[in-house]
């Protein structure tokens, strides 16, 4: 009996396996040693930043997988001007999944700033630099592929930001929550299938941000962005069943609270409105998501749909 | 009076709705601690005092689960009469809880 059972899970994984595959938008890696590859440049845009030049660094990451299919990559970042963690952290992110199957080098930002930003984010953390780099001592990047919502990583990513910002361990119960939300969605939607719920990779960033007196936070989940998900894919669908609304409106409603009242769905969904409801009472400060193809800065109640599509979801906050 | 400080009997770091989501749930929090002590409270027809301050924060999803879930298993009302919450960290709190446990209550009606 066990052993049959055991036979159906396999026959189930590789069904899935399959249907992944099959699925997949992009073409898969070819296979061949980083030795064996061409080494390519690429120049890294001169905002980068996901939540202030949306457009450029989502195409930018595009090129990235589609150059690292067949070559190894040279990021060129001398003429970086601005950047932000999150940009940071799905660089981290992108260079993470390709593993030892593509060689990634690049140059530092000429900008002193930016070259000291990128040095203190815990980017070397993940990215081996020539020269040792002592670790940061602003910014930190917690990377799981877990099961499971890590209140205590929250705790240990906003104790180090408040230290780096303010000079000593405080409480940030907004942020705390926040993050705690955001771990709970990935757990819950991010791949997208029930049968896989809750493995998909997440990466978690805080950078303390002692200029500004402000502690940035970024909540980057790799799996299939929130519009992609189960429980709003189906949201989506009949969203544009009863009447063509693009994904903006749905995200609007999402962050209102609206979606459940609307399609009688009785799923729980509260976390994104208390995230919302926490950046309209200033419990945190400036609110940025990127998913799929929106882009929305809430504060600035910018919503906006892009040509370029980023596949995952990605929040930013302040505190 | 009963009193009950979730950041010193239970966790400063509250986690998710469910004991599948992660550590320091909720659900866990409802099932070992809030509804033995709710119903101490019920039986001396006394108060519990739910002390929120000290933790790190709270998610929406812990909170629903551990106090919605206490008023899907009693009527708001008797939920309502007998807690008392405290929160010096975060004043919005218990407007917040008390929302969750009306919402719970009516949705399982």
């Amino acid at each position: 009996m066990r052993a049959r059972q055991k036979y159906q899970l396999a026959q189930a994984r590789a069904r899935r396996r399959h249907l992944k595959r099959v699925r997949s938008r992009t073409p898969p890696l070819v296979r061949l040693h980083p030795s064996q590859l061409p080494l390519v440049p690429l120049k890294v845009p001169r905002t980068f930043s996901m939540i202030e030049n949306p457009v450029e660094t989502i195409a930018f990451f595009g090129m990235f997988r589609d150059l690292t299919r067949k070559n190894n990559l040279r990021l060129e970042m001398q003429e970086v001007s601005r950047i932000t963690i999150d940009a940071i952290t799905a660089l981290v992110a992108e260079i993470v999944a390709l593993g030892q199957s593509r060689l990634v080098n690049g140059t530092y930002p000429k900008d002193n700033g930016c070259r000291d930003f990128l040095m203190q984010s815990g980017f070397h953390d993940y990215v081996k630099a020539l020269q040792p780099v002592p670790p940061g001592k602003k910014g930190k990047i917690a990377k799981r592929k877990s099961k499971v919502v890590e209140s205590m990583t929250a705790k240990d990513l906003i104790r180090f930001g408040s230290e780096a910002a303010y000079g000593t361990a405080q409480r940030c119960y907004a942020a705390f929550a926040t993050l705690v939300e955001c771990m709970s969605n990935t757990h819950n939607h991010a791949t997208g299938r029930t049968a896989t719920q809750g493995t998909e990779t997440w990466y978690s960033t805080v950078y303390g941000d002692k200029e500004r007196n402000r502690i940035c936070f970024a909540f980057l989940d790799t799996g299939v962005g929130i519009f992609r998900s189960v429980r709003y894919g189906l949201i989506r669908r009949l969203y544009r069943l009863v009447k063509w609304q693009d994904d903006r409106q749905i995200l609007k409603d999402i962050l209102h609270g609206q979606v459940e009242s609307r399609t009688g769905l009785p799923f729980r969904g509260k976390g994104l409105p208390s995230i919302y409801r926490d950046l309209q009472a200033g419990r945190i400060k400036s609110l940025v998501i990127v998913a799929n193809d929106v882009y929305a800065n809430v504060a600035t109640d910018d919503f906006r749909i892009l040509n370029t599509r980023y596949p995952g979801t990605l929040l930013y906050w302040e505190s | 009076m009963l009193e009950l400080s979730i950041a010193k009997e239970f966790s400063d770091a509250p986690g998710p709705r469910s004991r599948e989501e992660g550590d320091f749930s909720g659900e866990l929090f409802l099932e070992t601690l809030l509804r033995p002590r709710f119903e101490e409270a019920l039986r001396g027809n006394i108060k519990l005092v739910v002390d929120l301050d000290g933790a790190e924060g709270y998610a929406t999803s812990f909170l629903e689960a551990a106090f919605g879930g206490l008023a899907r298993l009693y009527d708001a009302d008797t939920v309502l009469r007998t807690l008392h919450l405290k929160s010096d960290d975060e004043p919005h709190l218990p407007d917040e809880i008390k929302k969750y446990i009306l919402e719970a209550s009516a949705a399982h009606k």
